[in-house]
């Protein structure tokens, strides 16, 4: 409340400006929350409404028959064989490669990753710890893009980002080489070492002061436990918040997952969802008529009863977990900041 | 000068005078030893799928590498030969413009949010916090952005019917289709709760005291807050610049580049020349890329030079 | 039972601006330090800031390793030993107390660590609650960040008798605690340090700090031991001008003069020196303390008073002012009238004398025999 004046709070002037303000924040989460909203919306209005060209807000006769869709799709009991078709394989066979995907990377990544950034911010120091932050970091620069080839490659043909081994010299025989290619290790692999963890890890361990590690040295333990009984528990904030970006990134992760996997039953819902997207739409479409003119796929898809409420209905089955981290996350940063005051 | 602490332990060398008694030496080695287990396996990882791939791909950039068949050097012919492409300098006009209209839209309002929002009392805030933080995934978020960007049923050509404009092609429309690329970025307060958390801590003292100078309310914003904030600004916005200029997820999604090439950044035509199996040439865009990021990034640091860390 | 020695301590800082290829630049953290601090001694360590200090102490418990030289612990070279295996406890500036952890928690952490029984944790807790008074208790069941400045202190001095060290190591305590605050607790910590009779190190600035807790003072400077000694030792025989001006409140007045043939002249005005104290002819500097000062003398040299600052809860009051250029300070019953100026000669028996250039000291009196 330091932007208004205390004195004069109640003159006239103030209070409207004092309610516009308010009128304003609420706008802006009104605006912020209407996705939502709008998609839950949509996701019960009937197939034939959604493409109406008057716009809906809320459906004249809300129907449950595109969750139930979805829902057959997902234990592929439906008799129809045009909606069989729509996904080769039940929906839960790709929910859980995302959950093991994410679940795994988010187990390794964690531990490895706020380690070293420890170690960087405590236990290294002068020249060494410069250059072995810049080493960590450095890769933020550039575009994800850039290493995709190799690394595509480097998963195919590990550890040689070439399209085929080499050949051991003097000798016939390719190198040996590990293929994580098409398996969820592709994923969790390259994975592991989060750069922006790192520096958020780095960040925060910088902020504690080296008496209370020295104290802890006089009392004893080694390294590790200094770091288990001492640091760890003061930093839960900060895993809470990286525990939820990186679940995040990994979940809704599609070009890499897009890239790498070959069998359709290996692929991730954001993959899966998005494929299924693309065959209803096509992006770009040069004129409007395209809508009208449907595309083969399109009335396939249109034939099992699918429209866009079922995509509404994917998409919010895609966010629900990241939701769920959300509280999750939110919950254990909040207790962690009411422990040490809000920084 | 403050007397510094000096952390942990250090280097050594043998002692020059002759010991008393040398007692055993215990485990003193242990921290050395411990803190290279800490960091060895994260800079392996770091190395291996981070460092190594870049100076792969720095290297592909000299050769005229397919998927199959051999590999020749060619030295910096891709780079010659990019540096003159109209489609790339088309490209980085089109992610020049993407990034600076970004910036200037989707920037300045969670900074402003957070400013007027810590006006509310405590339990409004905390409700806001939660509700501006509420995440949609991003495959969802294009699902319903394509249905509302629809021309035929979609909910902006609704909202555009009724306010009584003409109809809009959204997304076909190569003049404005960056624009609309943008706008449910601004609908977004994103970052807020960072700049919320560093404007908790100026002491209302100095509102007040602006105050009994006279200060207005836009003043005390501008002379108060902001400086506050300027740290954190500078942050956010280096991140800002860098990942605008590499935008290619969402632009790939919703639009593909479409309508024609009207909305293909750099980093989708490189993912173009990746497609067409010309992997020389598009490692040397991104070196290119990479190359202008930089320059842009040293120029705004050193512009806008500010305390090392808030 | 310890007894600690420290041979040829070097420490060099490695921070960025002063590594260059060929070796360090910049002065070193601390230069060659010898010292040894006896059994059952509290040692008071001061000096100015960034003097070394506290890198001393962290050499000591073996938090930094020095670059050379020796930390021997009772004949026994323990330089690269733990800190945790020296059997030492320290208390820190900011407290240091963990955070995540209640009062408790904070002093049943070394035995968790090098896990001791259950029983003997809770029998060293409670011994070290009984020690600290009556409500400690209260803080044993709290978090840090709950508690007071005072409060986290107690905690602080707590935690590090817990274990029953052969050491104390203390670094600057007190020095955030509000005034009041911290008299008290300076003569607490005095209590414990006689009651355990341990080893003791205590790092502070402030000097009146230091003679009050230490049976003998180090001053150091800029990583140099300038003198070890009791406070007699240091007050009266001060190794050189920089000792002689840090010890001592109000501080000694360092006035230049000339010396000829057993005369000596302050400006215009001329003494004869007392026989016993010999001194080459030439220009000196000479350090007289407030109460090296006779007031009202007629064989003295005018001195243009300041001010007279009086201190009636003390019972004295300073003549404040300049002798040759030199802020003087000079001892007078506390209803001294005012005046412009007075006549003042130096007891030449209490004189320091100095080198004109340079530090050293020439003559010292020594502890004056009283009876």
């Amino acid at each position: 409340m330091s932007l208004f004046p205390k004195v004069g709070r109640n003159q006239p002037r103030m209070r409207a400006a004092w309610w516009m303000l308010v009128i304003f924040l609420c706008i802006g989460v009104a605006l912020h929350l209407f996705p939502f909203f709008y998609m839950i919306a949509l996701s019960v209005t009937p197939a034939h409404e959604t493409l109406s060209p008057t716009p809906v807000i809320w459906p004249k006769e809300p129907t449950l028959a595109a969750w139930r869709l979805v829902f057959e799709l997902t234990t592929r009991s439906s008799m129809d064989s045009a909606v069989r078709d729509l996904m080769s394989y039940p929906f839960y066979v790709y929910l859980g490669n995302s959950l093991f995907m994410a679940l795994m990377t988010l187990l390794i990544s964690l531990p490895v990753t706020s380690l070293a950034a420890y170690a960087n911010s405590k236990l290294q120091r002068g020249p060494m710890a410069r250059w072995s932050f810049l080493f960590f970091i450095g890769t933020l620069m550039v575009p994800g893009v850039v290493t995709l080839i190799p690394s595509f490659l480097m998963t195919r043909n590990f550890p040689f980002p070439l399209p085929s081994a080499p050949l051991i010299p003097g000798t016939d025989d390719p190198f040996p080489i590990l293929r994580i290619w098409d398996t969820p290790w592709a994923v969790i692999i390259p994975g592991v070492f989060n750069a922006f963890n790192f520096l958020l890890f780095k960040g925060f361990f910088d902020t504690i002061p080296d008496s209370i590690i020295q104290a802890a040295r006089v009392d004893g333990g080694s390294e590790f436990n200094i770091f288990r009984r001492i640091v760890f528990p003061m930093s839960i904030p900060v895993y809470a918040v990286a525990a939820w970006l990186q679940f995040g990134a990994v979940w809704d992760n599609y070009l890499w997952p897009l890239v790498v996997f070959q069998s359709p039953d290996k692929i991730p819902t954001s993959v899966a969802i998005s494929n299924l997207m693309n065959r209803f739409v096509q992006a770009g479409s040069t004129s409007a008529q395209q809508a009208a003119a449907q595309t083969a796929s399109m009335r396939e898809i249109l034939e099992a009863g699918l429209s866009w409420n079922g995509l509404m209905v994917l998409g919010l089955l895609q966010t629900i977990p990241i939701f769920i981290m959300f509280i999750i996350c939110r919950e254990y940063l909040m207790r962690g900041i009411r422990l040490r005051g809000l920084k | 000068m403050a007397e510094r602490t000096i952390p942990g332990g250090t280097t050594d060398e043998v002692a020059q005078a002759e010991p008393v008694e040398a007692a055993p030496l215990r485990l003193s080695r242990r921290s050395r030893i411990e803190k290279w287990m800490f960091l060895i396996p994260a800079a392996l990882f770091q190395l291996v799928w981070g460092w190594f791939p870049l100076v792969f791909a720095f290297a592909l950039s000299f050769t005229d590498a397919r998927v199959r068949g051999p590999i020749s050097f060619i030295g910096t012919q891709s780079y010659t030969r990019m540096w003159g492409d109209p489609l790339l300098g088309e490209a980085f006009r089109i992610t020049f413009i993407y990034a600076a209209m970004s910036i200037v839209l989707t920037f300045v309002i969670p900074i402003l949010v957070a400013i007027l929002l810590m006006e509310m009392p405590q339990r409004v805030m905390r409700w806001m916090m939660l509700l501006w933080f509420l995440p949609l995934s991003g495959i969802a978020s294009t699902i319903l952005w394509k249905y509302m960007y629809n021309p035929e049923y979609g909910l902006m050509q609704g909202i555009v019917r009724l306010l009584g404009l003409p109809e809009q092609r959204f997304l076909n429309d190569p003049n404005l289709v960056l624009f609309w690329l943008i706008f449910p970025g601004i609908l977004l307060f994103g970052p807020g709760l960072i700049y919320m958390a560093a404007l908790q801590g100026i002491p209302s003292s100095y509102y007040e005291a602006a105050e009994v100078e006279g200060a207005s309310f836009w003043r005390k914003i501008w002379t108060i807050s902001l400086p506050r904030l300027r740290p954190v600004i500078s942050m956010m916005l280096t991140f800002a610049i860098i990942g605008s200029l590499q935008e290619f997820y969402w632009p790939q999604i919703m639009t593909n580049g479409g309508p024609g090439s009207a909305s293909r950044t750099v980093v989708m035509y490189l993912y173009n020349l990746w497609g067409n199996l010309r992997f020389g040439d598009s490692t040397t865009v991104a070196i290119f890329l990479f190359a202008i990021i930089m320059v842009i990034t040293v120029i705004y640091r050193t512009f806008y030079k500010e305390d090392p860390d808030a | 039972m310890t007894q600690i020695e420290l041979r040829n301590l070097v420490k060099q800082y490695d921070a960025q601006d002063q590594v260059t290829l060929t070796g360090y630049k910049g002065e070193p953290a601390l230069n060659r330090i010898n010292l040894t601090i006896n059994d059952g001694e509290t040692l008071s360590v001061v000096g100015p800031s960034g003097c070394g200090k506290s890198t001393l102490l962290k050499v000591i418990a073996g938090l930094e390793y020095p670059n050379s030289g020796q930390v021997i612990y009772n004949g026994h070279d323990f330089t690269e030993i733990k800190p945790q295996d020296r059997g030492v406890g320290m208390v820190f500036q900011d407290y240091a107390l963990y955070p995540t952890r209640k009062g408790r928690g904070n002093l049943s952490y070394f035995f968790e660590v090098h896990q001791r029984s259950e029983e003997e944790e809770q029998a060293r807790i409670k011994a070290t609650a009984d020690l600290m008074g009556v409500d400690f208790d209260l803080l044993l069941g709290q978090i840090p960040d709950t508690l007071s400045g005072g409060q986290k202190q107690r905690v602080a001095i707590a935690r590090c008798i817990v274990r029953d060290p052969n050491v104390f190591l203390m670094d600057e305590p007190i020095v955030n605690l509000d005034a009041k605050l911290r008299e008290r607790t300076r003569i607490e910590i005095k209590k414990l340090l006689r009651q355990f009779g341990i080893t003791t190190v205590y790092v502070t600035h402030d000097q009146q700090e230091a003679i009050f807790m230490g049976d003998r003072i180090a001053v150091m400077r800029k990583g140099n031991l300038e003198q070890v000694g009791t406070f007699d030792d240091l007050y009266y025989s001060p190794a050189n001008l920089f000792v002689a001006q840090f010890i001592g409140t109000p501080p000694i007045a360092i006035v230049p003069a000339v010396i000829e043939n057993g005369q000596i002249a302050i400006e215009t005005t001329r003494w004869t020196l007392p026989s016993h104290i010999t001194l080459p002819n030439g220009t000196v500097r000479v350090g007289i303390r407030p109460e090296g000062w006779r007031l009202d003398a007629d064989d003295g040299i005018s001195m243009a008073v300041r001010h007279i600052e009086r201190i009636p809860t003390e019972r004295a009051a300073f003549v404040i002012g300049t002798i040759a250029g030199a802020h003087t300070s000079i001892v007078a019953p506390v209803d001294y009238p005012a005046r412009e100026s007075v006549r003042v000669t130096p007891d030449w028996e209490q004189a320091i004398f100095f080198e004109d250039e340079g530090e050293s000291a020439l003559h010292t009196p020594g502890v004056p025999d009283l009876f």
